[in-house]
């Protein structure tokens, strides 16, 4: 048998190949990050509301100097 | 001069263009789909955790095919070749005439066969190569040389 890098083509066939990006980031964990993310974000941002709501509550109830 | 940063975009890129000839180096090396597509989709699932801390040192696409070639390594390839499979039949048998050029292949030094597979099946260039194998530049042009004729005689000698 003589050698040419074209037999090469022979160990490997392209058949079989199936593409399949969202595999990669299940494997990465990168769309469980994704996914956690935006609600991450949502979390703090009602925790930041929620505090303050309460910050003014407890304010005003005891006629903290800057409501009075 | 500063490094750009690695995204997950970039890395998909990479992915749509190169994966399906790093898929063919890897089963060029394993004989084993199977292997072949787990250590694709693994390589580039470990670039995209690892990409805050790659360097820069070398470009992704080496870095990405190193970690291929690390998980079709010698030692961690089964024995048994299965046969691969594309959904409705068996489209290319183990056991093929086949089986003298992979006999072949086999008994050339390590080095020169990644050096011949890197040039073919992905088209790298020399510098890419030195990148990916972690030798000098220089070295590429008589690794593959030393390769194709050690494959020659290889095949001849395996084929009687």
């Amino acid at each position: 048998m003589r050698f040419d890098d074209e037999i090469l083509d022979r160990l490997a066939p392209t058949l079989g190949w199936r593409s399949d990006w969202v595999n990669v980031l299940e494997r990465a964990g990168e769309i469980d990050q994704r996914r956690r993310q935006p609600w991450a974000r949502r979390r703090r941002i009602l925790a930041l509301v929620g505090l303050t709501a309460l910050l003014i509550a407890l304010a005003t109830a005891t006629e903290w100097w800057l409501f009075r | 001069m500063e490094q750009k940063a690695v995204t997950v975009e970039s890395i998909e890129s990479i992915y749509r263009h190169l994966a399906e000839d790093l898929f063919r180096l890897a089963l060029a090396r394993s004989s084993n789909p199977e292997l072949a597509r787990d250590a694709v989709q693994e390589s580039f699932a470990r670039a995209t955790r690892a990409r805050a801390g790659f360097r820069g040192s070398g470009s992704l696409e080496a870095w990405i095919s190193r970690c291929v070639l690390s998980a079709t390594q010698d030692d961690r390839l089964p024995a048994v070749e299965p046969d691969l499979h594309d959904g409705d039949g068996i489209v290319w048998k183990a056991e093929t005439p086949d089986a003298d050029l992979r006999a072949a292949v086999r008994q050339i030094p390590a080095l020169q066969r990644d050096t011949l597979f890197l040039r073919f099946f992905l088209d790298f260039d020399y510098l890419t190569i030195a990148e990916t194998l972690g030798i000098g530049a220089g070295e590429v042009s008589a690794t593959l040389h030393a390769a194709r004729r050690n494959l020659t005689l290889a095949l001849d000698e395996v084929t009687g």
